[in-house]
């Protein structure tokens, strides 16, 4: 095992996830070098350093604050009930509606980009992605090739944040 | 192969029964406030968050299926309203600069996420050591996917395989996250480990 190795195999071996053979050709290269004997040591104690720093403890009545607020929402669930008995083609145009949105705000976003390219991006992705929000609760973005629409921006938009939004509202 | 016991929690939850949401939310709260509270910085906020986390869990009950293990699916939809939070406070802000711009005495925007040290109790602050301290601002410095990633190692000690999930990356990704986590953490506490 080379230094390059065992520096790949550290975190395995902090979080105890090396198997027997694989932590013992860490350890028998640790032994026999200085460097990644010293860089171990400090791998271990800046994790016990952060394991062990305080944490926030949730107020004694957290739980309870919950279960209210649950009981507001059970008032509330007729009108969700008669949101889920929409007709399916309604339900259809709202997604369609929601991917135009999508597709607009990227292309606005490549507008803006292409007359002010001097500017920086990182405004255009908070300005995007505040707006992304919105569709996060149609599931049925599911049946839609949204991303599909939006990779044919991507040569000049840079897409990475608006794609893994979109996965995390579809894994959710 | 058999149920992870959060997951028949859930199950039962699904059919509306309170008493398994009540104490899935015992068992969760700490670890969800805290990794909230890692990137929001304000402790009621934090709490406010947290709640509004299992609120969400509770709306969405019937959507949970036993394929995934209940605490990736929590902390997924945790980290997805952290998300939310931190672009909601970065348009605010964003409107607040268009209207009286401040800047920091280098003429570059002050970081979003200020630990907000006036929000924790007085004593509680004074309490900390320098280390924990640091701890905490080197957390806070960590690009978001790599201080959920730590805060998912530390809390619930989840395999990679779940971490992955949660961060919505691949294994191997994950683990390239955990590793630049580990390194600037190890870089920026070096001086406070060994004096
Ligand atoms: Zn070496």
């Amino acid at each position: 095992m080379n230094c390059q190795q065992c520096q790949n195999e550290v975190d395995a071996l902090l979080d105890d996830r090396l198997d027997p053979p694989a932590a013992d050709a860490v350890r028998a290269h640790v032994a026999s070098c200085a460097a990644c004997a010293d860089a171990l040591r400090d791998y271990k104690a800046a994790w016990a350093a952060f394991a062990t720093a305080p944490e926030l403890e949730p107020s004694s009545n957290f739980v309870a604050r919950v279960m209210n607020a649950i009981d507001v929402v059970d008032r509330e669930q007729p009108a969700i009930r008669w949101m889920l008995v929409w007709p399916r083609f309604l339900r259809l145009a709202t997604a369609g509606a929601a991917t135009a949105f999508v597709v607009s705000v990227a292309s606005l976003g490549f507008l803006q980009k292409q007359t002010t390219l001097a500017m920086l991006d990182q405004r255009l992705h908070h300005d995007l992605l505040a707006e992304l929000p919105v569709i996060e609760h149609l599931e049925m973005l599911k049946d839609l090739d949204v991303i599909r629409h939006l990779d044919q921006l991507s040569p000049t938009v840079d897409m990475e944040p608006i794609e893994q939004m979109l996965q995390e509202i579809l894994s959710t | 192969m058999p149920l992870d016991p959060d997951a028949e929690l859930m199950l039962k939850v699904r059919r509306g029964n309170r008493a398994a949401f009540e104490t899935l939310v015992t068992k969760f709260q700490k670890p969800v406030i805290n990794m909230i509270f890692q990137s929001i910085s304000d402790p009621i906020e934090a709490e406010d968050l947290t709640q509004n986390v299992f609120v969400q869990v509770w709306k969405t009950r019937s959507r949970y299926k036993p394929t995934a293990k209940f605490s990736t699916w929590l902390f997924a939809i945790a980290r997805n309203m952290c998300l939310n939070e931190a672009r909601r406070r970065a348009r605010h802000r964003a409107e607040s600069l268009d209207q009286a711009p401040k800047e920091g005495a280098d003429g570059m925007e002050q970081p979003l996420q200020v630990a907000d040290r006036a929000a924790l109790p007085a004593d509680d602050a004074a309490l900390r050591c320098e280390l924990h301290r640091q701890v905490e601002a080197a957390l806070r410095m960590l690009p978001e996917v790599q201080r959920t990633a730590m805060m998912l190692l530390r809390h619930k000690e989840m395999p990679y395989e779940d971490i992955a999930k949660v961060l919505g990356c691949s294994l191997s990704a994950t683990k390239s996250i955990i590793h630049r986590a580990r390194v600037t953490l190890r870089i920026r506490l070096k001086p406070y480990l060994r004096p």
